[in-house]
């Protein structure tokens, strides 16, 4: 919107107007004229839809008709966040220079309000709004993340884009921050990736967490120092990965993407701001060392047992308030005298936290307290400044500061005491000077100060008594005068509210730089509370749910009895069926689940990921008794979801994701695999899914779960070595199967398939049919030999030389092939399949002549 | 559990038989106690319309074995005694195999259990006494037990049942003293969806009380504990510090072997020994258990089993005196003197302790013109001229707490202080509701309330804007008082409020508050006014006697006793022969 095609006519006003806005061209510009925000042109065609107001026109029938609309500025706040909300930017630009000056008015942006950067009080309870910036750096992506309320910045790992965009979805950012050159790669993945944060362009190459830093100060016009790097990590953590995250729905459902419904929300009973945050973090980052997890299940533990003082903490942190957002308020300058109560407020009521913990014997418990006791100076500084009732908002308004905090102050409102004294005096003098008591000398701040004679009144009085009052106002039945005295009064009056006014900022500045001097300290006591928040949370739900300490066990062993899904059970109750789980590398490090549709297979392999990284994450978990061994790392890989920001479809995405895990996984790590080979043929299923069974056996040695609809799987099982069968039990009574979700040892060959689409509703028509088919298919493949069922023992894989076991007791390759040959259905085998098979032998023979 | 199987007829015939089943409570309370007996650590009790339209009751127990469970419906059938002898050394609650049959007559049941040594859970449904159908479902091991069409084919029956509320305060009530009997079993108590009662899993009965009654409005509760050898009585319980005292006795309970006992005598044992720390009045607060042998007691008395028989009983309450008597003796002598100094007079308990009175209440009518931000010169200008007037009676002194001397022109006055009081209240309460007036407080009182009084609350709260009073819920557990009759003094309305919900239990609050009208606002003012032995001092006394020695012509406190005794100058003359 270049200036020059605009009409030469424009007023001044305008033509400041669109100088401004060429910087801004991405934002809304809200305009300040007097008492309103205004928006022109686009901005103005965009907002009134956004917020629902009435659009206008400036110059309206001329050439310079321009679109026009606005809102007063003491609602600003609700409005901005609508157009936030609607993923727009918003700069904010005010008046600079004293309106009552001749010319125009000098007019400035003095903030940049973004998704990313937005700092409310009002915001829908507990979400954590990140920024992010992107950067690259030799070829090396790099991204970082950036909570504006709390000022903590902190690196995502990955070097890939993929890995960024893994960190994106995890975290769910509102902004992300890219360098305009790499604008173009990221826009398409944005788009199409259904990734909400809003995608800004920035013209500083730095280090992501440096674009964070500058960005930060640009737009908010601030020194930005309450950002601080997360500290390094203490303890190490497991990685979990995006995949992950998602399939075990630990932060968000699947359904909406909402908390609701998440794991996250399951054991969330933390009060403050502080807890939720690093509840959420603890999830995202479970530990990798004993000693840590230990100590947190000490203190989980210690509070359990104590219902009473548990409830004693949970009232008292329901006055905590959030004190890292506080000091970012501060930082960026939208504090008001109401943050402030809200910090002493905080500093009220560590004391009652302290004295609920000090009667406490366990020592686990008064390690608490160090923590809670505040070292610093300003909670006695806002004790003595500040009145805790009706603060105002502005630091203006009202009479919040302490008499006797400030001299200066005092003795400005001392000429307020005085002055109710004058009028006092003055209304004497003048009931003796005009001869009646029936006089009123008020003070109100539409007609300012004024002396009232009822007209009833006034015909009795003389006129010569009032020849020094001026008429300043007729009321129905009274006359409102004025005199030169009333008016010095007023005048003086005025000017010592303009100065108290303006004293109070200042006191209210020099309080907000005592406060950020402390600032370290602050952030400490914001974690001990978070702390001692979830740790509260942690009890709470362990003793309402019925969870119990977890074990460490050795040697990698996994055993969980009457374990529970966390989120299913507790929405299920005593429906829910609890199941006892056990892996080690002796002989269960494989179990295969097979049985019907709908019988519990996903909803127990979840379970047992979910009660390990409750573990991991120092949390007690839902079972009878459980003994979980440290895991290196967690890998999942359940359901099939197209991944169309990678162009990848189905099965790809499926293979994909078992490849990272076949690559990374070590002896150590849990793998839980819901069906694997789904998208793709039956045979190509089955034989992907049955080589990758033997390579987790005799490779990876990771503890794994499997489950699987490939019953010809169930024999292969059987006659691997350190691999069980078990399946999810069924009843059927009266010629009806009822699930019993129960996991039972061996395996069921049939998936009852029809059984549970009868139960979804598919047509009679059709069930009856597909019965039909199905009982063919099961008595042809009885009789075919290209049946994959039973399986011709020869065709189970014996351990290739990578694994220990001695290579003589294994058939030939020749042979094998042979076998192969001799077992080949030519009626029911594809072309693709034959060269398929053809290669593979032809492979075997060549390893078997190399070996030679 | 071992099998279940039919007691034979001689055993039966000596068993207190009668009808179980009278309303959803009771029906609770036996699937409850089957819950206790089957060692369940967490039961669940689900309500729609206070179990009027369902009840459904969810343990985590050993269950029912499968081919036993048509027989558990059948009547005299039990897993828990074989022989009447079986009863001296009886450990479970049940014992008579006649519950399940009972509930199963007059209403359609449907049962699914599962032990831990199968897989899976059996179900089973019976309606009105006929079995419908069987199948099988899953579940944790336990039993779940589903109750509809209560009394569907009984309509005089069903009409006799309360409203939704007052059948669900019953339960609330009922299940209260069952988390207070087993404080380590977690209970849930649920109706039309929204949550009544969870306590948590607990293992200490202090802690069990604070979570039903939070700790704030009951802090000095003590932890009791005794144990006599030679009769092997164990009690252990807790009550009230005598600081703490109530108005009524709502907050007592004893349980006799875990059975929760309505034994007025064993109440009036542990009363009298507060004797000498409480007035007659007050009542102390308890939750006590005792424990005796088997053999010892008798519960094959009343077919609902709210009634023992001790054996040794004057042992029972020797012993029971003892304890309490010698506990409280102890306390005594641990707890500071002052504390009791400390206890606020109560003229004042009503006031929140941050704002002194005078701001609390907003005169009814503010004055309409507008104020100047930051400068206050309304009260220049409206000050009210109050008329000094000189003190015709004027106050000498407390007589023993109880009796106001006064000098007046005529002669000395004797005030009963309670009776004076409460009349003047009587007078400004009934003024008030006369003229349906009300004052909004500026803080709103906050009362803790019990899950059973929050029901009562929930039902009745509209009824008490007659007297005056606007009552907000605020939480589960707090109502929120925000305004009240028109008074010249603050009054104890937390009190008032408690104290006359207590009305809801006897009978239909509705029609108490039509023709008892009167009779509550003498109960308001009776809890409102100061007590005999209440200490006051000369400035509260003179305050008093202000409001009412000029009360026109009424000498009588409400019930109709004199308050006010005049002894005339003339007749001191003359009985001291000066004239
Ligand atoms: N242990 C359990 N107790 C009670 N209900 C359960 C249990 N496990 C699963 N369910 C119920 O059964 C439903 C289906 O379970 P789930 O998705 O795990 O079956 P599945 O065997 O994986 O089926 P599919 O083979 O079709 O993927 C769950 O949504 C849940 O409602
Ligand atoms: N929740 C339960 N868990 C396990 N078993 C139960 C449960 N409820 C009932 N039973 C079995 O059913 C039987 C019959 O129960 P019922 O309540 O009718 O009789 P009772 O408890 O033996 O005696 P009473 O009539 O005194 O209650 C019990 O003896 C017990 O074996
Ligand atoms: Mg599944
Ligand atoms: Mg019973």
């Amino acid at each position: 919107m270049a200036e020059n095609k605009l009409p030469k006519k424009l007023t001044p006003m305008l033509r400041q107007y669109m100088a401004i806005k060429a910087n801004y061209q991405d934002t809304i510009l809200l305009f300040r004229l007097g008492d309103f925000y205004e928006m022109f042109g686009s901005d103005a065609e965009i907002s009134s839809q956004v917020l629902h107001i009435a659009l206008t026109a400036r110059h309206k029938g001329s050439e310079n008709e321009i679109a026009m609309c606005g809102f007063p500025h003491f609602s600003a706040e609700q409005y901005i966040k609508k157009l936030i909300k609607a993923g727009h930017k918003v700069a904010i630009c005010d008046q600079t220079s004293d309106p009552s000056l001749p010319g125009i008015v000098e007019r400035q942006v003095t903030r940049v309000i973004t998704p990313g950067t937005i700092v409310s009080d009002t915001e829908e309870e507990h979400k954590i709004r990140l920024l992010a910036a992107i950067s690259k750096n030799n070829n090396a992506w790099e991204i970082a993340f950036c909570n504006v309320s709390t000022g903590e910045i902190f690196p995502g790992g990955g070097t890939t884009i993929p890995d960024l965009i893994d960190q994106i979805r995890i975290r769910d950012p509102q902004e992300i921050l890219i360098h305009h050159d790499h604008h173009g790669i990221f826009v398409p993945i944005i788009e199409q990736g259904h990734i909400r944060g809003l995608l800004t362009n920035v013209t500083t190459k730095a280090a992501a967490q440096d674009m964070i830093g500058t960005y930060i100060r640009s737009t908010q016009q601030s020194t930005a120092e309450h950002l601080y790097h997360s500290a390094v990590e203490e303890s190490k953590k497991i990685t979990i990965d995006e995949i992950t995250v998602r399939n075990l729905e630990l932060v968000r459902n699947n359904h909406d993407g909402k908390v609701y419904g998440s794991l996250l929300d399951t054991i969330n009973a933390t009060i403050t701001a502080h807890g939720y945050r690093l509840l959420h973090s603890m999830l995202l980052h479970p530990l990798a060392e004993r000693e840590a997890i230990q100590s947190r299940l000490n203190f989980v533990e210690a509070l359990k047992e104590k219902g009473q003082l548990r409830r004693t903490l949970q009232a008292n942190l329901k006055c905590i308030s959030d004190i890292e957002k506080i000091i970012a308020k501060i930082v960026l300058r939208s504090a008001s005298p109401r943050d402030l109560g809200a910090l002493l407020q905080t500093f009220h009521t560590l004391p009652q936290l302290l004295e609920a913990l000090k009667p406490e014997k366990s020592a686990v418990i008064q390690s608490l307290i160090p923590g809670i006791a505040y070292q610093g100076a300003v909670s006695q500084l806002l004790e003595n400044a500040i009145e805790m009732e009706n603060l105002p908002q502005s630091a203006e308004e009202g009479n919040w500061i302490k008499g006797g905090f400030d001299k200066e102050l005092d003795a400005i409102k001392n000429t307020f005491s005085q002055a109710q004294d004058w009028l006092k005096n003055y209304e004497d003098e003048e009931k003796k000077k005009i001869g009646t008591d029936q006089i009123k000398v008020r003070f109100n701040n539409i007609t300012g100060c004024f002396l009232e004679i009822s007209k009833a009144n006034l015909k009795n009085i003389p006129v010569e008594r009032t020849l020094h009052l001026t008429r300043k106002q007729t009321l129905v039945n009274a006359e409102r005068f004025a005199s030169s005295a009333l008016y010095e009064f007023e005048a003086e009056y005025v000017a010592s509210e303009e100065k108290s006014r303006k004293r109070q900022a200042v006191i209210f500045q020099s309080l907000c730089a005592d406060i950020l001097k402390e600032k370290d300290l602050l952030q400490i006591l914001a974690k001990k509370l978070a702390e001692l928040d979830v740790w509260v949370s942690l009890a709470h739900i362990a003793d309402l749910q019925h969870y119990v300490r977890p074990e460490f066990s050795s040697d990698g062993k996994l055993e969980i009895e009457a374990g529970r899904h966390p989120i299913i059970a507790k929405k299920l109750g005593n429906s829910f069926v609890p199941n006892d789980t056990k892996l080690n590398h002796e002989d269960e490090q494989l179990v295969l689940i097979t049985g019907p549709n709908m019988g519990g297979k996903s909803t127990y392999l979840r379970q047992v990921a979910l009660i390990e990284i409750l573990f991991l994450m120092g949390s007690f978990v839902p079972a009878k008794r459980a003994s979980l061994p440290i895991i290196d790392r967690l890998f999942t890989r359940i359901g099939a979801q197209d991944h169309l920001l990678r162009g990848m479809s189905t099965f790809m995405v499926e293979m994909t994701e078992t490849a990272n895990i076949l690559n990374h996984a070590t002896k150590d790590s849990l793998i839980i695999l819901d069906e694997i080979g789904r998208g793709t043929s039956t045979y190509d299923g089955l034989s992907i899914a049955w080589a990758i069974c033997e390579y987790l056996i005799h490779h990876i040695q990771a503890k794994t779960l499997f489950a699987s609809h490939y019953h010809e799987l169930i024999n292969v099982v059987e006659s691997l070595p350190k691999a069980e069968n078990a399946s999810v039990a069924i009843a059927e009574y009266n010629k009806q199967i009822t699930f019993l979700y129960k996991v039972i040892p061996g395996g069921i060959g049939k998936s009852y398939g029809v059984e549970v689409a009868k139960r979804a509703g598919l047509p009679l028509d059709v069930l009856d049919h597909a019965q039909n088919i199905l009982a063919s298919l099961e008595k042809d493949s009885f009789h075919s030999s290209s049946s994959p069922a039973p399986i011709p023992a020869q065709l189970i894989v014996p351990p290739t030389p990578l694994s220990p076991s001695s290579p003589s007791s294994s058939p030939s390759p020749s042979s094998f092939v042979l076998d192969q040959l001799l077992d080949i259905n030519i009626d029911s085998l594809t072309p693709l399949d034959a060269l398929m098979k053809l290669k593979d032998m032809q492979e075997k023979i060549k390893t078997e002549k190399d070996n030679l | 559990m071992s099998k279940i199987h039919l007691l034979p007829e001689h055993i039966a015939s000596k068993i207190a038989a009668g009808e179980v089943v009278e309303r959803p409570a009771s029906i609770v309370k036996e699937l409850i106690e089957n819950s206790i007996d089957a060692k369940a650590s967490h039961i669940i009790v689900t309500l729609r319309s206070g179990g009027k339209s369902l009840i459904e009751i969810s343990d985590n127990g050993s269950g029912i074995d499968s081919d036993d469970m048509p027989l558990a419906f059948l009547r005299h059938a039990t897993s828990k005694i074989c022989s009447i002898d079986d009863l001296d050394s009886l450990l479970s609650l049940g014992f008579r195999g006649e519950a399940l049959a009972s509930i199963a007559a007059v209403s359609t049941v449907s049962i699914e259990s599962a032990i831990s040594k199968d897989i899976g859970a059996s179900t089973l449904t019976i309606n009105h006494g006929k079995l419908i159908e069987q199948g099988k479902s899953s579940r944790v091991p336990g039993t779940t037990i589903c109750i509809e069409h209560l009394f569907a084919k009984i309509p005089a029956r069903k009409k006799f049942l309360k409203s939704d509320r007052q059948e669900l305060a019953v339960t609330t009530r009922l299940i209260q003293e069952f988390s207070l009997s087993y404080p380590d079993i977690h209970f849930e108590l649920y109706n039309d969806g929204k949550k009544i009662i969870n306590t948590t899993g607990e293992k200490d009965l202090l802690e069990r009380f604070y979570d039903i009654f939070s700790r704030t409005s009951y802090s000095q509760m003590l932890p009791l504990k005794y144990i006599d050898n030679q009769s092997q009585i164990r009690i252990h319980g807790v009550i009230s510090s005598p600081v703490l005292k109530r108005a009524t006795r709502t907050q007592q309970m004893i349980c006799i072997n875990g059975r929760v006992i309505k034994d007025f005598r064993l109440c009036k044992v542990i009363e009298d020994a507060y004797h000498g720390f409480l007035l007659s009045s007050e009542h102390p607060i308890f939750f006590v258990h005792i424990t005796l042998p088997a053999a010892d007691i008798d519960v094959n008395v009343h077919p609902r089993k709210t009634e023992i028989r001790f054996a040794y009983p004057d042992q029972v309450m020797s012993t029971l005196f003892h304890a309490v008597k010698t506990f409280l003796a102890e306390q005594i002598l641990t707890v500071p003197v002052q504390k009791f100094a400390e206890t606020p007079s109560r003229y004042h308990v009503g006031s929140p302790p941050l704002s002194p009175p005078e701001q609390l209440i907003v005169p009814p009518t503010s004055p309409p013109f507008p104020i100047p931000s930051s400068f206050h010169i309304d009260h220049l200008f409206t000050k009210m001229d109050i008329p000094v007037e000189e003190k015709p009676v004027k106050v000498l002194s407390q007589i023993k707490n109880s009796y106001i001397l006064c000098e007046a022109e005529t002669g000395l006055l004797l005030f009963d202080q309670h009776a004076a009081h409460e009349r003047y209240i009587y007078e400004e309460l009934k003024h008030s509701v006369d003229n349906r007036t009300t004052q909004p407080l500026l803080t709103p009182i906050t009362i803790q309330v019990t899950p059973e009084q929050n029901v009562l609350l929930g039902e009745c709260h509209q009824l008490y804007e007659a007297f005056g009073f606007i009552l907000e819920q605020n939480s589960p557990s707090t109502w929120l008082i925000t305004q009240v009759p028109v008074s010249k003094k603050e009054l104890d309305y937390e009190n008032i409020i408690l104290v006359t919900l207590e009305y809801t239990n006897k009978e239909n609050f509705k029609q108490a508050l039509t023709t008892k009208k009167d009779d509550i606002l003498h109960t308001m003012a009776c809890k409102a006014a100061v007590k005999f032995n209440d200490h006051l001092s000369i400035p509260e006394l003179q305050n008093l006697i202000d409001n009412v020695a000029y009360l026109p012509g009424i000498y009588t406190c409400p019930h109709g006793r004199p308050f006010r005794l005049e002894l005339k100058y003339s007749d001191l003359n003359s009985y001291f022969k000066r004239t």
